[in-house]
């Protein structure tokens, strides 16, 4: 091939490239019509909380906001409905990617995804290699060539021409918001493994947009367990670390796993115990283990004990947690305003009380000024009722909406009127009643359990039979059928049936 | 979205059945939501919730022209915070709605299985509010002969002086109760 061609060739590939990987056909409106949902999210829900909304608002909007993009990369991402997702965080460089390479056995993941490329991306298991992106005007782009993915991330525009090097590569990692591999060489086809960029401060070296702390957060809250990493050479788990699994959801479980063991092989079993310790005495919840891995020498480290963790992670029937995590911002919101309104209520209960007094005495001045405070937080308990009542329309529009497209893509979610009731890990009112008992210094008393037991114990309700009760149905259905006349009793039509004697009577009628 | 309407008429049945003259429905919002909130609590702590229940609270949600649907009711009944457990602890009896209250609440623990926690927790309740023996009998005894229809046995003269319990406290069960029903 002459020197031309060489070079027309490297050009023409690096456009095709570049052509694919800036597309701008949104691939989801192909399975369904999320238009009406990102208006919810885009346009209304900001809208009806422009002028007042919880001082939590800014994260819980983010956090619904990443879950949608969750939601939509399982629509684009079709392998993923089913799966559990199990993320892997931690600090920047901190051996995620290598770890899934030795779960799954040799390049499971291609080197030329690995974290390097500082894309979130999702690994699953599929027959064939297929490795797939979401740019960032949200359109998918597949991949020929797993290549492809190194090109992007290292050294895209790079050509060569008769071995020499006639232009630099640049990295356009940033143009992608998402990579999807599936690979025959992911063992667990449960288990859709989410392999984050890592987190870093602002002020760190590896600081960019996408390892930015709340973006981490909000990929690794997405998922139903997560796997955090730690380098073991560093002898201790940092505060930094505490401080950001801390944030982190506290229903999620997670396993906190040791990396180049090997390096620290001495002190192993005293900084894992640190480790214990250090996530014990900050609080740290839901911590289901902290194992020890080395790439070099997985086998002689605690892999097999977390292969046998995820094994069973991967029996478990996926519970998709959208319905959920939707639901927080609303919830939220609308609790928000009802505490305040209840807030207002009890103190305008208060000065109705007062007005009251003061008209009896007389004191009509006062009374005015107490009046006007009345109509004040009149207002303002209307004003909440109507924004309140605002997020409560938006919530059934999303939830019906949200129904509809996962219909469409077979992601199971309940009906909206399904969805007030979804319960999240809620207090126990027993427990509460007792705390106050006790700090109230209440003497409990035993007899009065007695006494409802005695008094209702066997009790066999007939309330229900009544007008109103669920019996009373069925009562109203004896009755009917108690009337049932059977259809060989029934002469009501035998004039009609029988033309003559119809003929007849209608002569007669005529005569008259 | 096409609505089966058997399913719609199940669904919004209570609405139809008011508890007509209860008690709270004289309240304000503020106290009414707490009230409702709060008796929600008791939903919410028991397995599992019965039609009978949530009918009920259904029908008591109609009858007192609650600002809020039963969902969202017991949504709040999942949330009680010590804070608000106590603000309602105290507007119940100065509002006079501890016995409605306890009535609602024992009527609504026997329409659904029996439930150890519940029982446990209408115990606790009673602590918390220092209600006392007898009070809970008469209560108890009322509910009684609400949940098994015992109409006429709660019109007799006798029962009420002996039990001195009002009769605005029944009334809202039978349904029409004020049209048919003339206690001596």
């Amino acid at each position: 091939m002459g020197i031309k061609q060489e070079l027309n060739r490297g050009l023409r590939e690096n456009y095709e490239l570049l052509r694919a990987l800036l597309s701008q056909e949104r691939a989801l409106s192909l399975k369904a019509d999320l238009g009406n949902l990102e208006d919810i999210i885009g346009k209304q829900i900001p809208e009806a909380l422009s002028k007042n909304a919880p001082p939590d608002y800014y994260e819980l909007y983010m956090d619904f906001k990443s879950e949608y993009e969750k939601f939509r990369d399982y629509i684009l991402y079709d392998q993923l409905i089913g799966k559990n997702v199990v993320a892997l965080g931690g600090g920047f460089s901190s051996g995620k990617s290598s770890f899934l390479n030795a779960l799954n056995g040799e390049d499971a993941l291609p080197e030329a995804i690995e974290p390097t490329t500082a894309v979130p991306a999702y690994v699953v298991w599929g027959e064939d290699y297929r490795v797939q992106a979401i740019n960032i005007f949200d359109a998918k782009v597949v991949f020929q060539n797993v290549l492809d993915i190194q090109k992007i991330a290292h050294g895209f525009g790079e050509l060569e021409c008769d071995g020499e090097k006639i232009s630099e590569g640049t990295a356009l990692g940033h143009v992608l918001e998402s990579v999807f591999l599936a690979t025959p060489q992911q063992s667990y086809r449960n288990i859709a493994f989410l392999d984050t960029p890592g987190y870093s401060k602002p002020e760190s070296e590896q600081y960019s947009a996408r390892t930015d702390e709340q973006i981490a957060r909000r990929q690794l809250n997405t998922a139903g367990l997560i796997l955090w990493f730690v380098n073991a050479e560093g002898g201790v788990i940092t505060q930094n670390d505490i401080d950001f699994i801390k944030t982190l959801r506290e229903d999620i479980p997670k396993l906190v796993i040791l990396t180049r063991a090997d390096r620290r092989q001495d002190q192993l079993a005293e900084i894992m115990a640190k480790v214990r310790e250090a996530l014990t005495l900050k609080g740290v919840g839901n911590i289901r283990g902290v194992y020890a891995y080395d790439k070099e020498r997985p086998e002689d480290y605690d892999l097999p004990e977390i292969r046998r963790f995820l094994e069973d992670w991967n029996q478990r029937t996926p519970e998709p947690n959208f319905a959920l995590n939707f639901k927080k911002l609303f919830v939220r919101c609308r609790k928000f305003f009802e505490d305040e309104k209840n807030k207002a209520g009890s103190k305008l209960e208060k000065l109705n009380h007062a007005s009251m007094i003061l008209s009896g005495d007389g004191e009509e001045e006062a009374g005015e000024v107490l009046d006007r405070l009345i109509d004040d937080f009149r207002r303002e308990i209307q004003a909440l009722t109507r924004t309140g009542e605002r997020v409560r329309e938006l919530q059934d529009a999303f939830f019906q909406e949200i129904k509809r497209v996962g219909d469409v893509v077979g992601i199971r979610m309940p009906e909206p009127s399904e969805v007030e009731l979804l319960r999240e890990d809620a207090g126990n009112p027993l427990t509460l009643l007792r705390d106050y008992n006790r700090e109230h210094n209440v003497k409990p008393n035993r007899e009065l359990l007695a006494v409802l037991q005695n008094a209702l114990g066997d009790l066999k309700p007939v309330f229900p039979q009544a007008a109103g009760g669920g019996a009373y149905q069925g009562k109203l259905l004896d009755i009917l059928r108690s009337y049932r006349v059977a259809p060989e009793e029934i002469r009501f039509n035998d004039v009609y049936r029988r033309t003559d004697a119809y003929r007849t009577l209608m002569a007669k009628e005529k005569g008259k | 979205m096409k609505q089966d309407p058997r399913e719609y008429l199940a669904r919004t049945k209570g609405i139809r059945y008011p508890f007509d003259g209860h008690k709270l429905a004289e309240q304000d919002n503020y106290v009414k939501n707490l009230y409702l909130k709060h008796l929600s609590m008791l939903l919410c702590c028991g397995k599992v919730v019965s039609e009978e229940q949530t009918l009920f609270f259904q029908r008591l949600i109609a009858g007192c022209k609650g600002e809020y649907d039963l969902e969202t009711y017991m949504r709040q009944g999942q949330e009680v915070s010590p804070e608000s457990l106590e603000e309602f602890l105290e507007a119940i009896p100065a509002k006079n709605l501890r016995d409605i209250f306890f009535l609602d609440a024992l009527l609504l623990a026997h329409l659904g299985p029996q439930d150890e926690e519940q029982e446990e927790l209408l115990v606790a309740l009673c602590e918390a509010i220092q209600m006392k023996r007898p009070v809970l009998e008469q209560l108890a005894d009322l509910s009684g002969r609400i949940l098994r229809l015992k109409l006429f046995d709660c019109i007799e003269t006798e029962f009420w002086e002996e039990h001195q319990i009002q009769s605005e406290l029944w009334r809202p069960y039978f349904l029409n109760a004020t049209d048919t029903i003339k206690p001596k």
